[in-house]
C-alpha cells in the first residue's frame, strides 16, 4: 500500500467498467451504481434550487424589490424551498453516500433489497418530474410548507401537481429507508457486531427510522389538501367547519423530523473523518451511537414548536419547547464526542476535515440559535423572520451541505478511484465558508431587527445587511461551482487514489478503489473495534511514510 | 439442491438470511401502513372531538347491518388466509390453492357490498363534491366532513384491498404452479401478513364510521 | 471482555432469527385458528350489540377496546407475531407508539385550548 502514485493503478475489474451502455446503468441494481445515478440527478436538483435562490438574492438587492413582482417572488421562495428540501436535502447522503457505502461498510455485496434500491430511483426521478413540470408551467406561491387553507383553497398555483410530485418522492424515501434498516440489521459480515458498525451506519439507521415512521404521515397531509382542492371539502377549510391548525400538526409531524433526516448523516459523515484525520478512535462511540437514537426519538415529539404563533394551546406549546429543549441535547453529545476526539489527536486539514470542522462551527451556530427559537418569548418576537431563515440555513447549509461536501470529498477517491487537486478543493472549501457566512449571518441580524421572511420588499434600513447577503451568495456559488469542475477533471486526469489514500480504518477502505461489482473479493470476518487506529500497524506505517514523503498523499503528481 | 439454488439471490449468504431478510423488510413497511392510516385516524379523533353530535347523526346514514357483515366477511377472510399459508408450511399444493381462492372470493365479496354501499350514498347525495346535501343545513360543514373521512378511510381501505386481491392473484397461479414448498413458502407468509393488516384496519374503521351512537 | 459480549450478541441473534425461521413448526394449529376465527365473531356481535347499550362518552371506549382485543388477537396468532423474533416484535411495537405520539400529542393541543380563555 506504497503512497507513490506511479505504482498504483487503477483494478481492472470494478464496478464502473464492468458493463457500458444505458442499459447496465438504467436497469442497474449494484448499489454503487445507483448511489451514481442518484449523484446526478441529485446534483442537478440542487442547481435547480439553487437557480431560485439566486434570483430571490438578486430581488432582496433593492428594498422595492421589483426585480420581480410579489406573486413570482411567492413562487420564487416556494420552488427554492421544495426543490432544496424534498429533491436535495433529504435524498442527499442517505441516497448517495449512503447507498454507496452501507454495504461496503457492513461487509455486505449489495443492500438487502437491490431491485427495490433501484426503483426508488425511479420513483425520486419521477416524483422529481412530476414537480419540476408544476414550477415550469408556472409554480405555486404557497410557501413548501404548504399552509391552509392558502394552499387548499384559495392559491391558484399548480398545488396538485406539486403536491403529486412530493407524494411520489415521499415513497423513494420509504423504499430507501426499509432498505438500509433490514440491510443493517439482516446483512452485516461475520463479526460486524452492532458496536463494531461505523458511526455512519448507525446515524443512517437512525435516519431511517425517521423514513418509515415520519414520511407516511406527510403524505396522507399532502393528499388531504390535494382532495380539498379537487373535491372542495373542508378538512382545513374554517368555513366548511375545518381547523388549518390540523394540517400544520398534520405536516410538520414529518417535517420536523425531516430536519434530523437532513442533519444526522450528515453527523455520521463528521463521525467518519474526524477520526481519520485526527488519527485517534472516536471518543465516546456508544454515547454517540445513542444520540443518534436519542435524536432522532426525540425529534419526533418537537413539532408543534412551528407552531407556538398558530393558536397552539399554550400549554401544548410549553411542553413542546420544552421537549426542544430536550432534543439539543444529544446533539450537544456528539459535538463534544468530535472535539475530545481532536484533542491530542495528530490532526491534518486536508479538504474533508476542513469540512468537518466547517460542520462542526456552522452547527453550533444553528444549533444554539435554535435553542433561541424553542423558547416561548424569544419566538413570538422573531418567528417568521429572517432569523429563522438564517438559524436553518445554518444548519442545512453549513451543517448538512457541508456534510455532504465533505462526505463526496473524503469518498471520491473510493468512488471514482482518482485524487481531486487538494489545493483547489481547499481553496473551495474556504470560499464556500467565506460565503455562506457572509450570506446568512446577516440575516441572523435582519431577522432580529425584524425584517419578516417570504416578502418581496422590506424597509430601506435592511437594505445594506440584504446586499451583504447577496454578495455573500454570489461567493458562495463559486464555492459549489468549483468542486463540480474539479470532480469531473479528476475522474479523467486526477493521480490514481489506491484503495485506503488517507488512510482510514473501515470494511469500505480494504477494498480497491473504485471497488469491484461484489464489493469485496472474499467476505471479510472483522474482528477489530472501529476506528481503532492504533491496532491497524499498517495504517501507522502508511502515515509514516506519508509523513516522511513530506506531503499529504492528496497531492499526488 | 438445484431448488435451492434458483431461490438463493446472489447477494444472500443462505436462505434463512434470505427469509429473516424478506421479513423484516415487510414488517418495516407494516409500520409505514400504521402511520399512513395514522394519519386519517388522527384526522379523525380531531374532528370527531370537535363535533360528536353532528358526526353522530351522520353515521345514521350508514347502513350498521352491511357494515356488520362485511366485518364478519373480512375475518372469515382472515381465517382463510391464514389456513392458506398454515397450508403452503406443510405442502399442501390443492389446499393452499383452495383456501386461497376463498379468500378472494371473500375479498371481493367485500368489495362488492362496499361498492353497494357507495352507491346508495351517492344516490342519497351523501358524497362530498358531488352535489352533497346533508339537513339541517348548519350540520353540513361537519358532515361533509365525517363523510369526506368515511370515503377517503373506506377508500383507501378498498385500494389497499384491491392490492391484495392483486397480489392473492399472483399468488394463486404460483400455487398451481406447486411453487410454494415447506423449503420456500414466505411469499404466502408475508402476503398474509398484508392481508391481515388490511383486516385490522377495518376491525378499527367499523365502530368509529358505524356505530357511533346508534343507541339513539 | 468486550470481544466476548459481542460473540454473546451475535449468537443471541442467531438464535433469535434461527427461532423466527423454525417458528413454521411451531405456528398455530388449525385449531388455534378456529379459536381465534370464532372469538373474533363473537367480539363482533359484542361490538354492535355494546353499541345498541347507551354508555355515553364510555361507548367509544368499550367499542376501542374490543376492537383491539380483535386486532391483538389478528396479530398474535393469524400474524405469528406471538412466535415471531424479537426484531419483529419491536417493529410492531414501534409502530403503535408512534401513532400513539401522533394523535396523543395532536389532541393535547386541542384538548388543552380552552384551559386558558
Amino acid at each position: 500500500m506504497s503512497s507513490s502514485a506511479q505504482t498504483l493503478a487503477l483494478p481492472r475489474k470494478n464496478y464502473l467498467n464492468e458493463g457500458y451502455g444505458v442499459k447496465s446503468w438504467l436497469l442497474t441494481t449494484d448499489h454503487k451504481r445507483i448511489a451514481l445515478l442518484y449523484l446526478v440527478v441529485v446534483t442537478f436538483f440542487f442547481f435547480v434550487g439553487g437557480f431560485f435562490a439566486v434570483l430571490i438574492r438578486i430581488n432582496l438587492l433593492t428594498p422595492a424589490g421589483t426585480f420581480v413582482s410579489a406573486e413570482t417572488y411567492n413562487r420564487l421562495f416556494t420552488m427554492h424551498g421544495i426543490t432544496m428540501v424534498f429533491f436535495f436535502l433529504i435524498p442527499s447522503i442517505p441516497a448517495v453516500l449512503g447507498n454507496f457505502l452501507i454495504p461496503m461498510m457492513i461487509g455486505a455485496r449489495d443492500l438487502a433489497f437491490p431491485r427495490l434500491n433501484l426503483l426508488s430511483w425511479y420513483i425520486y426521478v419521477a416524483g422529481g418530474l412530476f414537480t419540476l413540470y408544476s414550477q415550469l408551467a408556472g409554480g405555486v406561491d404557497t410557501g413548501w410548507t404548504f399552509y391552509t387553507p392558502l394552499s387548499s383553497v384559495y392559491a391558484n398555483g399548480h398545488v396538485v401537481a406539486a403536491a403529486l410530485g412530493i407524494f411520489i418522492t415521499g415513497f423513494s424515501s420509504i423504499l430507501t429507508g426499509l432498505n438500509f434498516i433490514v440491510t443493517i440489521h439482516t446483512m452485516r459480515a461475520p463479526g460486524m457486531t452492532w458496536f463494531r458498525l461505523p458511526l455512519f451506519v448507525w446515524t443512517h439507521y437512525a435516519t431511517s427510522v425517521i423514513f418509515i415512521l415520519g414520511t407516511p404521515v406527510i403524505a396522507i397531509a399532502i393528499a388531504l389538501v390535494a382532495m380539498e382542492r379537487i373535491f372542495h371539502i373542508g378538512f382545513f377549510n374554517p368555513a366548511w367547519g375545518g381547523d388549518p391548525i390540523l394540517f400544520q400538526h398534520l405536516f410538520w409531524f414529518y417535517s420536523h423530523p425531516a430536519v434530523y433526516i437532513m442533519i444526522l448523516p450528515a453527523m455520521g459523515v463528521v463521525s467518519e473523518i474526524v477520526p481519520t484525520f485526527a488519527r485517534k478512535r472516536l471518543f465516546g462511540y456508544h454515547f454517540v451511537a445513542a444520540a443518534s437514537f436519542g435524536i432522532a426519538v426525540i425529534g419526533f415529539l418537537v413539532w408543534g414548536h412551528h407552531m407556538f404563533v398558530s393558536s397552539e394551546s399554550v400549554y401544548s406549546a410549553m411542553s413542546f419547547s420544552f421537549l426542544s429543549y430536550l432534543v439539543a441535547i444529544p446533539s450537544a453529545v456528539k459535538v463534544f464526542n468530535w472535539m475530545a476526539t481532536l484533542y491530542k489527536g495528530s490532526v491534518s486539514y486536508q479538504t474533508p476535515m476542513l469540512y468537518a470542522m466547517g460542520f462542526i462551527g456552522l452547527f453550533v451556530i444553528g444549533g444554539l440559535t435554535g435553542l433561541f427559537l424553542a423558547c416561548l418569548g424569544m419566538d413570538v418576537h422573531v418567528h417568521d423572520t429572517y432569523f429563522v431563515i438564517a438559524h436553518f440555513h445554518y444548519i442545512m447549509v453549513g451543517g448538512a451541505v457541508m456534510g455532504y461536501m465533505g462526505g463526496l470529498h473524503y469518498w471520491w477517491p473510493k468512488i471514482s478511484g482518482r485524487l481531486y487537486s487538494e489545493s483547489l478543493a481547499k481553496f473551495a472549501a474556504l470560499v464556500l465558508f467565506v460565503g455562506f457566512n457572509l450570506t446568512f449571518f446577516p440575516q441572523f441580524v435582519l431577522g432580529y431587527m425584524g425584517m419578516p421572511r417570504r416578502y418581496h420588499s422590506y424597509p430601506p434600513e435592511f437594505q445594506v445587511l440584504n446586499v451583504m447577503s447577496t454578495a455573500g451568495a454570489s461567493i458562495l456559488g463559486i464555492g459549489y461551482l468549483l468542486p463540480m469542475a474539479y470532480f469531473i477533471w479528476s475522474m479523467r486526469y486526477g493521480p490514481i487514489a489506491g484503495p485506503n489514500p488517507w488512510p482510514a480504518t473501515g470494511l469500505e477502505w480494504q477494498t480497491s478503489s473504485p471497488p469491484p461489482p461484489e464489493n469485496f473479493e472474499v467476505t471479510p470476518v472483522v474482528t477489530w473495534e472501529p476506528y481503532d487506529f492504533s491496532g491497524r500497524p499498517d495504517l501507522m506505517a502508511e502515515l509514516a511514510a506519508q509523513a516522511r514523503a513530506e506531503r499529504p498523499v492528496s497531492e499526488g503528481q | 439442491m438445484s431448488e435451492s439454488e434458483s431461490i438463493l439471490r446472489g447477494h444472500f449468504r443462505d436462505l434463512p438470511q434470505q427469509r429473516a431478510t424478506a421479513t423484516l423488510g415487510m414488517w418495516i413497511f407494516m409500520a409505514t401502513e400504521i402511520m399512513f392510516f395514522g394519519g386519517l385516524f388522527l384526522t379523525y379523533t380531531v374532528n370527531r372531538a370537535a363535533y360528536p353530535g353532528i358526526f353522530a347523526e351522520a353515521s345514521h346514514h350508514l347502513n350498521v347491518v352491511l357494515g356488520t357483515v362485511n366485518t364478519a366477511v373480512l375475518i372469515c377472510s382472515s381465517m382463510t388466509m391464514a389456513m392458506a399459508v398454515y397450508c403452503s408450511h406443510k405442502g399442501r399444493q390443492k389446499a393452499l390453492s383452495i383456501y386461497l381462492i376463498l379468500t378472494m372470493i371473500l375479498g371481493l365479496g367485500f368489495l362488492g357490498i362496499k361498492a353497494a354501499e357507495w352507491t346508495e350514498h351517492f344516490q342519497h347525495h351523501l358524497v362530498p363534491g358531488f352535489n352533497f346535501q346533508f339537513s339541517p343545513a348548519a350540520a353540513a360543514g361537519p358532515a361533509q366532513l365525517y363523510f369526506s373521512l368515511y370515503f377517503a378511510m373506506t377508500g383507501m381501505h378498498a385500494l389497499h384491498m384491491i392490492i391484495g386481491l392483486g397480489i392473492l392473484t399472483f399468488l394463486l397461479i404460483e400455487s398451481f404452479r406447486a411453487r410454494y414448498t415447506p423449503e420456500y413458502n414466505t411469499p404466502v407468509e408475508l402476503s398474509g401478513i398484508y392481508w391481515h393488516f388490511v383486516d385490522i384496519i377495518w376491525i378499527y374503521l367499523f365502530p368509529l364510521l358505524y356505530l357511533i351512537d346508534i343507541h339513539k | 471482555m468486550s470481544g466476548h459480549n459481542e460473540r454473546l450478541q451475535e449468537a443471541a441473534e442467531k438464535i433469535d432469527d434461527q427461532m423466527a425461521i423454525h417458528a413454521d413448526e411451531h405456528s398455530p394449529s388449525p385449531k388455534a385458528y378456529l379459536a381465534v376465527f370464532l372469538t373474533l365473531l363473537c367480539l363482533t356481535f359484542l361490538t354492535y350489540e355494546v353499541a345498541l347499550i347507551n354508555l355515553g362518552k364510555w361507548n367509544v371506549v368499550v367499542a376501542l377496546a374490543i376492537a383491539f382485543v380483535k386486532s391483538t388477537l389478528v396479530a398474535l396468532v393469524f400474524m405469528h407475531v406471538y412466535q415471531s423474533s424479537r426484531r419483529t416484535k419491536l417493529v410492531v411495537v414501534a409502530g403503535l407508539v408512534w401513532l400513539f405520539f401522533l394523535i396523543f400529542l395532536t389532541m393535547s393541543d386541542y384538548l388543552t385550548r380552552h384551559w386558558l380563555y
